[in-house]
């Protein structure tokens, strides 16, 4: 009986394998490039060692970060607290860990928003082109026209609530107009190519047209700027908590505790080193393999 | 058998071989090439994609790109091994001695500065001319290219001439050092069939005036047999067959010689012969003929040895074991 | 014999971008063009770059906007059709573009780029689609080895023919052949033409061929038709045209091909003077008459009309009587 199943699970998966090969092919060569380039292997590192992290970090032996023990506060770093404790006694090390989930999970899903909206806003306007080209271009050049963290601040502060949920919205908000213009400029110069001329030809209609070919030929451009900006957007975030806006006090993220460890760097400079090197890591880990893509995307040396 | 008199040739390759570097490993463009030119003669180089016509121009001129390499070989030119020389030293080659004429004249041209400046720097380089006199000399060449209006042109920009005139202005450029050997790689396949009438019978009558020996490089077997007196027909990196133009023609002897010229269209509707299988693999190439997959004659020996060129008429060598058998006697 | 597609005094001009103050150009792509193509045979079109042939070619099929005039399709006329309409006729009128390297979407694998017209209209999907992507893979002489992967790691006879079988996909009963092997070797080029001719004999497609390679032109097509900056100069059965051109336009066009001869050589008479005018500022009269050796006064003033003279043979010249 065992026998049968991993009979057909292997034959699934052969089915598979062929039908994707060509997929698989352009896989392999790229992770080839990546590793071929010792900085984005550096990246790679960096981004690993987070995701393994905010995927473990349940099952670690780690102090409750929320439990609060002001007998223990502000002690420098230690066999028993490796990054000391805050002003509330939390352990610092326990609350950079799962801050990583935060931090990670909000840069996610802002940026897998933006850039599904974004993208697909840009991909209309590009190619039909007239009023609703216009329309929308107008509203992203005003949401643009506006200095991004002051609106997401007027954002956050307009819905009210001060939560990570806040967070997501506003920056969603604010990061959709730049993929719009992105996949906007390729979809003008996609328009014109001979393949999609091609796919006019055999009777596709619109929504066929931008979402099976000017969208997946877009994917390129987006993949590189969508891995440079998940930097951006944690220091978005960490930003935004630090201004009171995300986080509430005492909350493992990691732009919350540089705020809340912000009048004690002259005495307890742990408390605001050991987040921010979390920010610097994730930061330089994505930049690195953003820009270690970009490379490799380049037609031109793809062989 | 190669032609050991070098000092009639301008030009001698021996043995050439040009590999390129790649993910999926070595491209062995070109696989002991071997040619001459003599002075005053147009030798045309003739083959299909990918069978190194193009990468054995660059070889000359020693433009090969990173991830090539001229791995072996001798190019002799005017005595003088090319390929031992410094790169400041091949500089001064390129553009004086040999010019080289590219299939696009748009991505030739630097589209943001005027003809006149594009086509006076080599001049200056060269021939140590201040600017004004290296201008009249540039006016001189468009003339010479049969440009009317060569004052008015000598200002324009790239985009404002049509496709015959820029290689025109190429030609100009190409010639203007007066150089020794003039290398065209497919100078006209993009331009229209009257226009290529055109720009090919000004080549030919510049380079006799001047005294130039051309490689002229073409898949148009039309062209060639207009304008060469000699022809290399090249396969995979090989020389498969050469001579003159006349024998080739008329009386090919290497089987893909003779398969290319039976799948032209031509006087008569027969169905076109299409040699049957691919250009191979230019990775790991099988040892032998690499003919030898395609070839309707093709014997144990093709598969396991390389053919070296061999005589079968005054001038005309081939490469192929169908004549090593005439010419040596064994199999 | 039926006629298969009309085109009715066909015009296509396109706006040139000119300052804001001077008067708007256009370029005179396609000119008033009629021209009939019958069922099941090819109809050659030649002519130099910017002659219009390409632009012609789209416009029949409604990729381009015709600026006037009409296209009849099986007696239908196309310009008169919904966008939904158009796209189900689509199924009947296919188009070969010249440069397969550009005409296929670089991130679709080749069984779904086949398969898709068929999805398209709903002909068939699962297993069904599979089976009948394979089979005509294999009528192009490919097969299941290419199946599942993308077009640039083909060379180009080989992204050609799948061209070629998405083209075939839908049974079409016209397919415009858009200098279908210009970019391809000549040993390619001939297993692409002999493929292109079986279909037709198998499948009763009929067949528009545009390209600037007379020879080739020659070989495919019944009859063929010359154009000249958006006019037809000449229409002729192709023994006809070859044996008696009757325009100066193809008198110079005939000989300037280099033939692959060494015996044959270009004559000075044979070498044609002069460039293309633009299809901005278009001579006046006959459009030729700048580059005609035999150019008369009437010729700069007016312009000549397509003439029958006989035996299925038309040409536009006031002089043809004295060639």
């Amino acid at each position: 009986m065992k026998m049968e199943i991993t009979k057909t699970i292997r034959a699934n998966l052969r089915g598979w394998k062929k039908e994707h090969e060509g997929q698989l092919r352009e896989l392999h060569f790229t992770a080839y490039l990546i590793r071929r380039n010792p900085l984005s292997m550096l990246g790679m590192v960096f981004i690993g060692a987070l995701l393994l992290t905010a995927i473990f970090a349940p099952y670690l032996p780690l102090h409750d970060p929320f439990k609060m023990d002001l007998p223990a506060q502000y002690q420098p770093p230690s066999w028993d607290h490796p990054f000391g404790t805050d002003e509330m006694g939390m352990d610092i090390f326990s609350k950079v860990i799962w801050g990583t989930r935060i931090d990670l999970l909000v840069a996610f899903i802002t940026l897998g928003t933006a850039t599904a909206v974004g993208s697909c806003l840009g991909a209309i306007s590009g190619y039909l082109g007239g009023k609703i080209d216009e329309v929308i271009m107008r509203v992203a050049d005003i949401f643009l026209s506006i200095p991004g963290l002051i609106f997401a601040l007027l954002i956050s502060a307009a819905i009210g609530t001060r939560s990570i949920e806040t967070v997501m919205i506003s920056l969603s908000i604010v990061w959709w107009p730049s993929y719009a213009r992105l996949v906007r400029g390729q979809t003008l110069s996609l328009r014109e190519t001979l393949f999609i001329e091609a796919e006019r030809a055999v009777g596709a209609n619109r929504r066929r047209i931008l979402f099976s070919h000017v969208l997946p030929n877009c994917l390129t451009p987006i993949i590189v700027s969508v891995t440079m900006d998940v930097g951006r957007a944690i220091l978005a975030t960490a930003s935004l908590s630090f201004l009171g806006v995300g986080a509430g006090p005492g909350a493992a993220e990691w732009g919350r505790m540089i705020a809340d460890g912000r009048n004690w760097i002259q005495y307890y400079p742990w408390m605001v080193i050991f987040p921010g090197l979390a920010i610097f890591i994730s930061v330089l880990g994505f930049s690195l393999l953003g820009d270690a893509l970009r490379d490799i995307f380049d037609p031109r040396l793809r062989r | 058998m190669t032609n050991d008199d070098t000092s009639e040739n301008l030009l001698t390759i021996r043995n050439l071989y040009t590999y390129f570097y790649t993910y999926l490993g070595v491209v062995k463009a070109l696989n002991g090439v071997n040619l001459e030119v003599k002075k005053g003669e147009t030798v045309g180089l003739t083959g299909e994609t990918g069978c190194g016509k193009s990468v054995t121009a660059l070889s000359i001129m020693r433009l090969i790109s990173e991830a090539g390499k001229v791995v072996s070989g001798e190019i002799i030119f005017k005595g003088v091994d090319l390929l031992k020389l410094s790169e400041e030293e091949m500089r001064r080659i390129r553009g004086k001695e040999i010019s080289m004429v590219f299939q696009e004249p748009m991505s030739s041209l630097n589209p943001v500065f005027r003809i006149g400046d594009q086509l006076s720097a080599p001049i200056m380089l060269h021939q140590g001319m201040d600017r004004k006199e290296a201008m009249e000399k540039a006016i001189e060449m468009l003339r010479l290219c049969k440009i009317a209006d060569a004052e008015k042109i000598v200002r324009s920009y790239p985009h404002e001439l049509s496709g015959g005139m820029r290689q025109r202005v190429m030609i100009a450029m190409a010639l203007s050092c007066n150089p020794a050997l003039l290398i065209a790689d497919e100078p006209t396949s993009f331009l229209d069939v009257t226009v290529q009438a055109q720009v090919l019978k000004l080549m030919n009558e510049l380079k006799e005036r001047m005294g130039t020996s051309m490689i002229m490089i073409s898949h148009d077997l039309g062209v060639i047999a207009q304008l060469c007196n000699r022809v290399a027909v090249m396969y995979a990196g090989d020389i498969v067959e050469v001579g003159d133009v006349r024998p080739i023609f008329k009386e090919p002897t290497h089987p893909y010689t003779k398969g290319l010229l039976r799948a032209l269209p031509g006087i008569l509707t027969r169905r076109l012969f299409s040699i049957k299988g691919t250009i191979p693999e230019l990775i790991d190439p099988p040892p032998g003929c690499r003919f030898s997959p395609r070839c309707k004659h093709s014997a144990e020996i093709c598969s396991r040895q390389k053919p070296q060129l061999v005589e079968v008429g005054e001038g005309h060598r081939v490469s192929c074991f169908l004549y090593h058998k005439e010419s040596t006697g064994e199999d | 014999m039926s006629v298969l597609l009309e085109a009715k005094d066909l015009v296509k001009y396109f706006p040139v971008k000119t300052g804001v103050f001077s008067k708007p150009k256009w370029v005179h792509a396609v000119d008033k063009v009629t021209l009939q193509i019958k069922k099941e045979e090819t109809l050659g079109l030649v002519g130099e770059s910017g002659c219009g042939k390409t632009t012609f070619g789209r416009t029949i099929l409604r990729l381009i906007e015709p600026t006037a005039g009409q296209v009849y399709f099986e007696g239908r006329n196309l310009l008169k059709l919904s966008e939904s309409d158009m796209r189900g006729t689509r199924r009947d009128m296919q188009i070969v573009f010249q440069d397969p390297f550009s005409s296929l979407d670089p991130r679709v694998t080749v069984k779904n780029l086949v398969g898709e017209p068929l999805t398209i209209h709903g002909l068939a999907k699962g297993d069904e689609l599979k089976r009948r992507v394979l089979s005509l893979l294999e009528r192009v002489g490919l097969s299941s080895f290419h199946m599942y992967r993308y077009p640039h790691e083909f060379s180009g006879g080989q992204r050609q023919r799948i061209v070629i079988a998405r083209a075939i996909s839908l049974n079409p009963k016209f397919i415009v052949l858009d200098e279908p092997t210009s970019s391809l070797d000549v040993s390619v080029q001939a297993k692409i033409l002999n493929l292109l001719k079986d279909l037709q004999r198998d499948m009763g497609i009929t067949y528009l061929f545009i390209s600037h390679h007379l020879s080739v032109v020659k070989y495919m097509s019944d009859r063929i038709a010359v154009m000249y900056l958006g006019k037809i100069v000449e229409l002729a059965t192709t023994e006809d045209l070859f044996r008696k051109p009757l325009h100066p336009y193809t008198q110079a066009l005939l000989p300037a091909i280099p033939v692959p001869d060494p015996d044959v050589k270009w004559r000075e008479e044979d070498i044609l003077k002069g460039e293309v005018p633009s299809p901005i500022d278009l001579p006046s009269g006959c459009r030729f008459h700048m580059r005609c050796a035999y150019a008369k006064p009437k010729c700069e003033e007016k312009e000549p009309e397509l003439v029958d003279v006989g035996g299925e043979h038309t040409v536009a010249c006031h002089f043809w009587e004295s060639f």
